[in-house]
Parts: structure tokens; C-alpha cells; sequence
């Protein structure tokens, strides 16, 4: 099988933008993307496109806008795990040889408010007002502190770090300092989950381009980084989101072969507070009911030992859908490349992770290396 | 609950789905599940084959609604047509005979709500819909 490189990453802001649409924004981050690879269109030879609530063939619209005419492009909908998705398919495009280059957009418009029309409409789920993604994470978030005795204020944490984080990110869409106090006495959402444990609504495109290492001659191949492994998995019978997310994330290690030593930075869902504590114990960053202490003493900020969302991640970077896992992937690239400026994590990481999960059960797991 | 029962039974309140719940002639609530027919896997709501052994021969069951709580949250931000009704307390309750179940908890103050308290199903008016009350299966305090 063919050996992927990461050649080129872009992005555009995250925040609101009335004044464009998807199609603009999301060829910004592609047309960063190719530049920074320093490659031509004419190389490319197939186009992902990762978004959720974009219309039909949205991602045609997008090829449309940058030239790419007459070559395939693939919109992908895995749910909040859609961008890592498109890029683990546009992986296997080039390990199976059928295309050298492959461009992954990811993009998204989305409205204010909490996300509605998940799962079938008339549903007993639907009908009975059950489907609203925070009170799935309130469940998690209980148990969590049932079992374990996680804490309010070690939830709270993850919103305060990875804002501290997003102020440094020029890319994010909130770019301000919270105390633990600011965010446990905002607005309650779905208890214990607070506006602040709540990552937003957001408009947001990302792009990465892909290539077959021993076919494409890149202008600079030292700012290349390795797609080492992914994975997408959905859940299986009678489990939860927390098993899908660790099956996942291990058949990803395998295929990188890489074991949770390893990691170096991470990049993970944290949609809601609880979903990054869990995260820490089903990446094997720490043992299982051990996610709340893991940030209280520091292990995932961003001079730690795994710093954990750099970017700001969901909580300050925003949570455009489709965007979310390319997003993540691009943050993950720059700081390998010691590119991430006044949030570059001390330690130019040699192996990062990311990590997205989505509605209904879905997990997608990405490793890359240097 | 007598009053919601005469209410379905005179059309002023519909179920909030078809076949989510039946009263049983006691009065009492059962909520409309599914059994295998093969490996005997129950399952709230009904399904068309089965999740674990993938058998098409699964069958109508009716389940007790008693158990206890595996977890819960208050809703204070829900879907637009729930905003005139929030908050509302969601609980994920495991029955005795192993089925998971979603749906709201009543009569209980959200201070007493406890993971592992005992509660049982009733009927109640979720919201009003064509000038109909909507009625759906719900748990209170065992």
C-alpha cells in the first residue's frame, strides 16, 4: 500500500459570516490548503467534501468555484465525525493507487440555537423531545460523576483551557479568557452542562492535501507529515459512545502502530466538557474514571505532558460540522511543523491524534506522525 | 391517570406515538416493546429485526415500566417546538428485565433525583397539539 503524507493544510476563520457563503469560505481553506503544498490543481485527483446540512452535492458546488472540473468528488455525512471521515476515505483513494493527490474540504453554515432534526422526524425519540445532543452528553456527565466522582469544576476546566488555548488561535471564534466561576454560573443547558461546557454554532471551512509519498515530489517535503493510520468505527450492540470512541481510536494505533504512549497532542471532540474527560480515558491517555483528575493536574494544558486541543479546540475554536475533523488535522499539522506560533506546544509533537464522534454512535480516529 | 385514560379514550388526548404504550386492564401502563423470537433480546421502542442476533422474527412484547435510574438531566435548552416547555428532567432508566429506556421523569424535585432510585412508568400530558393534549409514557418516583 501506497505511504500518505499530509502535504498541505489550510483554513479559514471560524465564527459568523452572513456576508458569504459556503461555497466562499470553504474555497478559502482549499485554496490555502494547495498553496501551502505548493503543488498544482491540475494534480489533483479526486475531491472529498465533508459537511452535514449544506444541500445536495455541495461539495460539486465547491469543486465548481475552485476549477475541478471533470475530476470525482465525494461529499461525505458522518455526523460530527464527517471530517475525519473524509480524509480516512481520501486516505484509502490513494493507498488502493486510484489517484497521487487528494483534496479534502471541510465546511459548514450552520444556525443559532442548539441542533434540532436529529433522527427521524415523528419518532418516539423526536416526538418525546429526547433528541438534543446536550442532554446525551448530561447523561455521560451524570454517570460520570456518579461513578467516578468527577467534578463540576474539573468539567469546567476543559472549557477554561481550551479557551485559554483559542485566545491564541487567530482562527478561532472565541477568543476570550473564562474563569472556572464564569462557567459554572452560566446559563445551565442540559445539568450539569453549562452554556460555557457547550461548544457552539459555527460557520468554518478547513482543507488538507493529501499525496502518494512515492509519487509526488513535493516543493519542501520536511513540512510534510504522515497520515500514519485511521479509523471509523459506529457502535455496536448494547455499548456506548465511550466504547465505539476507544474501539476506534485503537484500531487506528494498530494501523499506525502506535500504542496511547506514544501520543504526543491531541485533538479531540469536545463538543460538551464531559465528552474531552472521557475522551482522555477511551484515547488510553489516562485509565478509565481518571479523565477528571487527568486535567486537574495539568497533564493536557498546553505546556503539559499531552497538551489536548491547542487549537481551542470545539469549546473556542467552534464546531462547524463538516469542518470540525479537518480542523483538527490542520492544527495538528502546523504544530508538528513548529508552526503554531504563540500556542505552539513546547515540544514539536512526533505523533499526534485526532479524534471526532458523532450522533447515533459514530467515532472516526486519525494518527499522524512525523 | 384516570383522567388522562378517559381523555385518549374520548379523543381530547392522543398517544404522543402509536403503540409507545398500552393500559393494561388494571389501569396500569406497559410500555410497547419488541422480543426476539429467537434469542429472546427485548427491546423499547419497537424495532423491525432484531439488534443482536439479527433475526426478522421479532415480535410485540409489553413491558413493565419499572426500574431504576442509569442517569439523567434537566433540560433547560431543547428542539425550537420545546422551548415553551423547558426544563424538563430526561432519565435513562434500566428496567428490571434489562431494557433501557429514555423518557422524562415527573413528580420528583430535581434535588431528590438520585442514579439508582427506584421509579415507575405513568402517562402525562407532554404538550398540547390541535387543541389535543399530547399523552406519552413517563416515569415518577417508585
Amino acid at each position: 500500500m501506497a505511504n500518505v503524507l499530509v502535504a498541505g493544510v489550510g483554513m479559514h476563520p471560524t465564527g459568523r459570516f452572513p456576508d458569504k457563503s459556503y461555497r466562499d469560505i470553504a474555497a478559502v481553506a482549499a485554496v490555502a490548503a494547495v498553496e501551502d503544498a505548493g503543488l498544482s490543481w491540475e494534480q489533483i485527483g479526486v475531491m472529498f467534501a465533508s459537511h452535514t446540512r449544506q444541500g445536495i452535492s455541495a461539495g460539486q458546488q465547491v469543486a465548481h468555484d475552485l476549477g475541478l472540473a471533470g475530476i470525482p468528488v465525494v461529499n461525505v455525512e458522518n455526523a460530527c465525525a464527517s471530517g475525519t471521515t473524509a480524509i480516512h476515505e481520501a486516505a484509502t483513494w490513494i493507498e488502493a493507487g486510484r489517484v497521487d493527490v487528494a483534496l479534502v474540504v471541510g465546511f459548514e453554515k450552520m444556525p443559532k440555537g442548539v441542533i434540532s432534526g436529529l433522527g427521524e422526524a415523528g419518532s418516539y425519540e423526536d416526538r418525546m423531545g429526547l433528541n438534543v445532543m446536550p442532554s446525551l452528553y448530561g447523561f455521560m456527565a451524570q454517570k460520570h460523576m456518579h461513578r467516578y466522582g468527577t467534578t463540576a469544576r474539573q468539567m469546567a476546566l476543559v472549557s477554561v483551557k481550551n479557551h485559554q488555548n483559542g485566545v491564541l488561535n487567530p482562527y478561532a471564534q472565541y477568543r476570550k479568557v473564562v474563569t472556572v466561576e464564569e462557567v459554572l454560573h452560566s446559563r445551565m443547558v442540559a445539568d450539569p452542562l453549562t452554556l460555557l461546557q457547550c461548544c457552539p454554532t459555527s460557520d468554518g471551512a478547513a482543507a488538507v492535501l493529501l499525496i502518494n509519498e512515492s509519487t509526488v515530489s513535493l516543493p519542501n517535503p520536511r513540512r510534510a507529515v504522515w497520515w500514519a493510520g485511521s479509523a471509523v468505527g459506529t457502535m455496536c450492540f448494547d455499548s456506548d459512545e465511550s466504547e465505539v470512541s476507544r474501539r476506534t481510536a485503537y484500531a487506528a494505533y494498530e494501523a499506525a502502530a502506535i500504542g496511547p504512549e506514544d501520543i504526543e497532542l491531541v485533538e479531540c471532540h469536545d463538543a460538551f466538557t464531559i465528552g474531552e474527560i472521557l475522551h482522555y480515558e477511551e484515547l488510553g491517555l489516562c485509565p478509565e474514571g481518571e479523565g477528571g483528575r487527568f486535567i486537574e493536574e495539568g497533564h493536557t494544558w498546553l505546556n503539559g505532558k499531552v497538551p489536548v486541543n491547542p487549537s481551542g479546540g470545539l469549546q473556542s475554536r467552534g464546531h462547524p460540522l463538516g469542518m470540525t475533523g479537518v480542523a483538527q488535522v490542520y492544527e495538528a499539522v502546523v504544530q508538528m511543523r513548529g508552526e503554531a506560533g504563540d500556542r505552539q506546544v513546547p515540544h514539536w509533537p512526533k505523533t499526534a491524534v485526532t479524534h471526532t464522534q458523532g450522533y447515533a454512535g459514530v467515532s472516526a480516529v486519525g494518527v499522524l506522525h512525523r | 391517570m384516570s383522567e388522562i385514560v378517559q381523555d385518549l379514550r374520548d379523543g381530547r388526548a392522543i398517544p404522543v406515538v402509536p403503540n409507545a404504550f398500552e393500559i393494561v386492564a388494571d389501569g396500569s401502563v406497559r410500555l410497547g416493546g419488541s422480543e426476539c423470537q429467537k434469542c429472546q433480546w427485548r427491546t423499547f421502542p419497537r424495532v423491525k429485526r432484531c439488534l443482536r442476533c439479527h433475526s426478522g422474527d421479532v415480535g410485540d412484547v409489553l413491558l413493565i415500566p419499572q426500574g431504576i435510574v442509569d442517569s439523567f438531566t434537566v433540560v433547560h435548552q431543547g428542539p425550537a417546538e420545546w422551548t415553551g416547555v423547558v426544563p424538563y428532567v430526561l432519565v435513562r432508566v434500566l428496567l428490571d428485565d434489562g431494557v433501557l429506556v429514555v423518557s422524562h421523569l415527573r413528580e420528583c424535585l430535581v434535588s431528590d433525583i438520585r442514579i439508582g432510585m427506584g421509579v415507575r412508568g405513568a402517562l402525562a400530558v407532554l404538550f398540547e397539539e390541535g387543541g389535543r393534549s399530547v399523552v406519552g409514557p413517563v416515569f415518577v418516583p417508585a
